[in-house]
């Protein structure tokens, strides 16, 4: 026969638990974050639209 | 006004953050195999949980169940036959949401399916073909992104009704945005989901079914007299901000009303105010009729709520989150409704998406979105504004796709269009049991006991040992009375 045991949830808030309160993030040049070019991105965006069609999506049943 | 700041990355929290009693909370997102139907969707949900079963510590909820499968951030499933269902554990803390699904598109990001030569590609999708097709008049069959609330007591329907009431304009804030169609009239809305919703209340959501904006669940994991409801009017963000946002949000609300504070407004036309446009007026009822628009009220809403949660606020570093939720749901809802400029935009799925889709339709000789569905909507059948249309609805669809290489989110961001957020708490697809604090503890335990191989099966309330110990975990709530 299985032995069993119970596991509580903490009652209350650890007197330890931090909170980070969003301190400010530095500002970056965006332009360091981009990896591919306005073209690319027509490019990539015309490609979806090209291999999929609106009739692949289809949710029927779904909640 | 907010001024926009896009230039800095938004930074997601570890920490989590004490508001007096915690709302355990967490989200259940459908997932559906895009480019397979039948036999072929079947095989491809079932092929796409086996790998996610090879990739992460986990183990099935009983010996006969492997396709439902418990993991560290989350539960994957197969739902009706042929979706794949991503439940993210139970939360203490709302920062802590986004985390979970962005650790669980990692884990399906690896995962890879191909039938009649292209890949399956999993997406969340709000709409579907049959939505376009009929212009709107067609069954309601959006996936489902079910936001899970775990009240300390049952909700009459007065407090449903005030719940509601204070969500019904905030889908301008956190909604997936997107097209929607009404008398064949395609138009960009905050969430396609909306025009599904019919009542304020049901047991169930499958299939033709009327949406309800709540779902009660009646059910052994949360036991009398707790309740476990779910919000399911929205539809599932794809970015990490707005699910963020969305799930701090919806603590708030939910804190007021469990603590009874009544907004100075009620909302008169609820299901207008849900599918209306940021710049649309709604009406509204304080001391007397006002007309607003949902811009307005959703601004006027979130400083209502953040006054509410900071009451309960246990400490300085709560009250610094209140107000940085305070500041980015009034930036969102701003941005929801500024006139398109340069990128980089606000990273919510409204302003990505909002910038994708004028790029596309500029890109087929349209001035923008607005002009593109008004050519659609004089000649659907016409060559170019079909195709061009067609080109919108995959993008749309693909936003939430796990796929890096086929997501028009992912493929925005490569490109500079928003700076992608930061999680302060770093994902690590080799250390997903790893979890953030704001992850209740119980499944702080089973993510640590499935990380060592300690356990047969598992599932939310209980778990049994590899050494046969059988072990329960109970809901929060009832560990707390």
């Amino acid at each position: 026969m299985a032995r069993e045991r119970t596991y509580r949830e903490e009652s209350s808030w650890p007197e330890t638990a931090s909170v980070d309160g969003g301190n400010p993030t530095p500002a970056r040049d965006y332009r360091d974050e981009v990896e591919a070019s306005d073209e690319q991105l027509t490019e990539s965006l015309n490609s979806l639209a090209q291999m999929f069609a609106p009739c692949d999506i289809v949710n029927r049943g779904a909640q | 006004m907010t001024e926009l700041d896009c230039r800095r990355p938004i930074r997601i929290p570890g920490n989590s953050c004490c508001l007096g009693d915690a709302i355990y909370s967490g989200v259940e997102l459908e997932l559906v195999p895009i480019g397979v139907h039948g036999m072929a969707r079947h095989r491809s949900a079932v092929s796409l949980l086996g790998q996610v079963r090879s990739l992460l510590p986990s183990r099935p909820s009983h010996p006969e169940a492997e396709l439902d499968i418990f993991s560290p951030p989350a539960r994957f499933y197969l739902e009706m036959g042929e979706f794949v269902e991503v439940a993210g554990v139970t939360c203490k803390s709302p920062e802590a949401v986004p985390w979970l699904q962005e650790a669980a598109f990692s884990v399906l990001r690896r995962t890879s399916v191909t039938a009649n030569g292209r890949p399956v590609v999993l997406c969340h999708t709000p709409t579907d073909y049959s939505d376009y097709s009929s212009g709107g008049e067609g069954p309601a069959h959006s996936a489902g992104s079910h936001a899970n609330l775990l009240c300390r007591r049952s909700f009459d329907s007065d407090e449903f009704a005030m719940l509601a009431s204070v969500l019904y304009p905030l889908n301008t804030v956190f909604g997936p945005g997107g097209i929607t169609w009404s008398n064949r009239t395609p138009r960009f809305t905050c969430d396609p989901r909306a025009d599904h919703v019919t009542r304020l209340v049901a047991g169930r959501a499958h299939g033709d079914s009327p949406k309800p904006f709540i779902l009660r669940r009646d059910e052994p994991l949360a036991e009398s007299p707790f309740e476990r409801i779910q919000i399911v009017a929205f539809g599932g963000p794809r970015s990490p901000v707005s699910s963020w946002l969305r799930a701090e949000l919806l603590t708030w609300a939910l804190r007021a009303v469990h603590h009874r504070d009544k907004p100075p407004f009620y909302v008169l036309e609820p299901l207008k105010t849900l599918r209306a446009a940021p710049d649309a007026r709604v009406r509204i009822k304080r001391r007397r009729l006002h007309a607003v628009t949902k811009t307005q009220l959703a601004i006027e809403t979130v400083c209502w709520l953040a006054d509410s949660a900071r009451k309960h606020a246990a400490d300085a570093s709560a009250v610094r989150r209140v107000e940085r939720i305070r500041e980015l749901g009034c930036t969102a809802a701003e941005a929801s409704a500024a006139p398109l400029g340069e990128s980089p935009v606000f990273p919510t799925d409204i302003s990505i998406k909002r910038f994708l889709f004028d790029r596309i339709a500029q890109g087929h000789g349209f001035t923008n979105l607005a002009e593109l569905c008004r050519a659609w909507s004089a000649k659907p059948a016409d060559g170019n504004a079909k195709s061009t249309m067609d080109a919108v609805v995959v993008n749309d669809i693909f936003f939430s796709s796990c796929d890096a290489n086929h997501s028009s989110y992912e493929h925005a961001a490569r490109a500079g269009v928003f700076l992608r957020p930061e999680f302060a708490h770093a994902i690590d697809i080799h250390n997903l049991a790893r979890l953030p604090e704001g992850v209740c503890r119980r499944a702080q335990i089973r993510a640590a006991m499935l990380a060592a191989g300690d356990i047969e099966y598992c599932n939310w309330n209980s778990l049994i040992t590899t050494d046969g110990v059988s072990t329960t975990l109970p809901n929060p709530w009832s560990c707390l009375s």
